[in-house]
């Protein structure tokens, strides 16, 4: 992608870049929660955006598929029904992705314009979305994302993408942030980043070096290709067993998981006013595909644990070409009975 | 990409409202439905195809249409009384109001597959619901169709539907129809047995011979190993599967079989698709 231009962000000043990026936008970022865990969460004040944070526990993925969003609302008077949309989405900026939660942001698009039916709301979210992403140098024990083929720098699907530098005495402390326009809508940005100074020959250079240091960290790829074949033939396998016994079902993964986007669709009635509303739902739950008749096709945890599975690395890169899961290790990082999506790949790949 | 959500045509998620013309109970379980559409519009769906009707207030749940589209000006549902949707239609009379998304999904080969040839029928229960559709459309198109042969099964003499309308069935040309209960009563003077029972009984010749199947989830494999030694090709039968689902646009995730989706890819399949879809017939 060409980089339309870069500016030089001080540590210190992206307060004041966060806050003139509020003005006009709703912004989501890394921020702490009550607990000091990191989320991505709408910010109430540019000051709450935190760049101490790796991957937020909570994804992005609510800024287009909130976790429960207004499908429409309804008055009903005499017996009719008068149908009213929801608003347009407001414009808002979706900041400090990580590139493996960018990569997700492409699997939910894959999904959701998905012919012959294209997801309006989604879409309307997408649409009305400008996505900064954040390199890191750094990688967190239970991230895989390099393992998959994500490069921790890529800056590819953003419309614009801050690279941290480090600089001055600190040298391994990041103290600024490059901050590269990419897309029209990055370029669209330009009040909030326009009083800062265009990136010299030193930054170029600091910010080419991240890049290739980051390009040199190579790890052994997981064979994606190896591990869908298996899939197919292991599906009634006594693996599946061992994977499931210790889920309690909590669906946890699920929900923190950046691809992962089934959901329910439920009515919120209130007197004569009602809203059809879409939640969050997960293949994990008993109910997801329990019929009206009590028949059930997925009958056991078994089969649920193995549909996730099934789903991230079969199902989805049969369907779309691009495996369901980014290595961003939430699932790892939340699972109570200490399930490891690797572990499980692992034990994929090896079983005989 | 869609820029606002004023292009209402295109929103998957919106109803269109809908006026029940008609409402029957016709067991203690089940009551029919006729609909038409405010827009004046005919559903425009082939046999098989689902919608997803609204209760205002209580939800939206897919069902089969049970009439054929030849059958223009309205179309027909019938519904068992076993979920939130389908007990709250329940309570509904004529001239209530509910909404309609659709239809969804895949039908019917009825002017491909089936075309000229000998069609079997083979339904247990509710299944008749979405396969009336098909078998009032051959019906309507009797010349493009050679020998029809229909087969329903129910658990007890008072579980039968449509009951006027078969007996109109066995009067067509060139056409067989067998029912049979699971469970006589000291009225029932016909076949007693599972629906499998009755297939002995007919002959096909099996090369000519599509196979429509729609029923409780249990049925299938008897049918279709029964099927597989008349000699009628997995690559000519059909089967409707039944899935918990949501949306009915392929987004949602709950009616996926595999990698399926059966608001999409089905809920009509070609048995001999299925074969390696592990989780079809669960």
């Amino acid at each position: 992608m060409m980089t339309r231009e870069i500016r030089i962000i001080p540590l210190s000043e992206m307060p004041a870049f966060v806050g003139a990026l509020m003005q006009g936008h709703k912004v989501l970022a890394p921020t702490r929660n009550d607990d000091g865990l990191c989320v991505f969460a709408w910010l109430a004040a540019p000051e709450q955006a935190d760049w101490t944070c790796g991957i937020p526990q909570v994804p992005p993925k609510q800024a287009f598929l909130p976790r429960t969003e207004i499908l429409f609302t309804y008055h009903r008077e005499k017996g009719r029904e008068t149908i009213t949309p929801p608003p347009a989405p407001e414009p808002q900026i979706a900041l400090g992705l990580h590139p493996c939660d960018v990569q997700a942001v492409k699997v939910l698009d894959a999904v959701f314009s998905a012919e012959p039916s294209p997801d309006q709301p989604y879409l309307a979210r997408r649409a009305a979305t400008t996505l900064i992403g954040r390199g890191f140098t750094e990688q967190d024990p239970l991230v895989f994302c390099r393992e998959l083929g994500i490069d921790p720098m890529d800056n590819r699907d953003c419309d614009a993408f801050l690279v941290p530098l480090a600089g001055g005495q600190a040298e391994h402390t990041t103290s600024r942030m490059a901050l590269e326009i990419l897309t029209d809508k990055g370029v669209a940005l330009r009040l909030a980043y326009d009083g800062f100074p265009k990136a010299g020959v030193e930054d170029l250079a600091a910010i080419a070096e991240a890049r290739k240091q980051s390009a040199a960290r190579g790890v052994p790829l997981l064979d994606m290709a190896v591990i869908q074949r298996r899939l197919e033939n292991i599906f009634n396998s006594d693996l599946w067993n061992r994977i499931h016994e210790p889920c309690v079902g909590c669906g946890a993964c699920a929900f923190l998981c950046p691809t992962c986007h089934c959901f329910d669709i439920q009515e919120e009635v209130m007197g004569q006013d009602g809203a059809r509303v879409r939640v969050w739902d997960t293949c994990q739950f008993d109910l997801f595909t329990r019929h009206a008749s009590g028949h059930n096709p997925r009958l056991s945890q078994k089969e649920r644990s193995r549909q996730r599975i099934m789903h991230k690395f079969s199902y989805g890169v049969g369907k779309f070409h691009i495996p369901f899961c980014v290595g961003c290790g939430r699932c790892i990082a939340v699972c109570p009975a200490h399930n490891d999506v690797r572990q499980i790949l692992k034990e994929i790949s090896d079983f005989k | 990409m869609a820029q606002t959500r004023s292009s209402q045509e295109k929103d998957i998620y919106r109803p269109e409202p809908a006026t029940l013309a008609k409402v029957q109970p016709v067991t203690e379980m089940e009551s029919f439905f006729e609909l038409r559409l405010d827009s004046g519009k005919e559903l425009g769906h082939m046999p098989g195809q689902f919608v997803e009707v609204s209760v205002a207030g209580i939800g939206e749940a897919p069902f089969g249409v049970s009439s054929s589209p030849t059958r223009q000006g309205s179309f027909h549902l019938l519904l068992r009384r076993v979920g939130n949707v389908s007990s709250a239609l329940h309570r509904l009379k004529a001239g209530d109001k509910v909404g309609i998304r659709g239809p969804f999904g895949k039908p019917f080969p009825v002017d491909d597959a089936m075309k000229g040839q000998d069609i079997l029928f083979i339904s247990g229960g509710i299944g008749l619901v979405p396969v009336r559709s098909v078998i009032q459309y051959v019906f309507d198109h009797r010349r493009d169709y050679g020998a029809v042969t229909i087969l329903f099964g129910t658990k007890s003499p008072a579980d039968r539907l449509f009951v006027d309308e078969t007996d109109e069935w066995k009067r067509q040309p060139d056409t067989v129809y067998l029912e049979s209960v699971d469970r006589a009563d000291a009225s029932w003077k016909g076949n007693v047995g599972v629906i499998t029972t009755l297939m002995p009984k007919i002959t096909i010749d099996p090369v000519r011979t599509v196979a429509v199947i729609c029923g409780p989830p249990i049925m299938y494999k008897f049918v279709l190993m029964e099927l597989n030694k008349m000699g009628v090709p997995s690559e000519r039968s059909y089967v409707s599967l039944e899935r918990h689902m949501k949306c009915g646009v392929g987004k949602c995730g709950h009616c996926q079989i595999n990698g399926l989706y059966a608001c999409q890819d089905g809920p009509v399949f070609r048995y001999s698709d299925l074969i390696p879809v592990r989780e079809a017939f669960r």
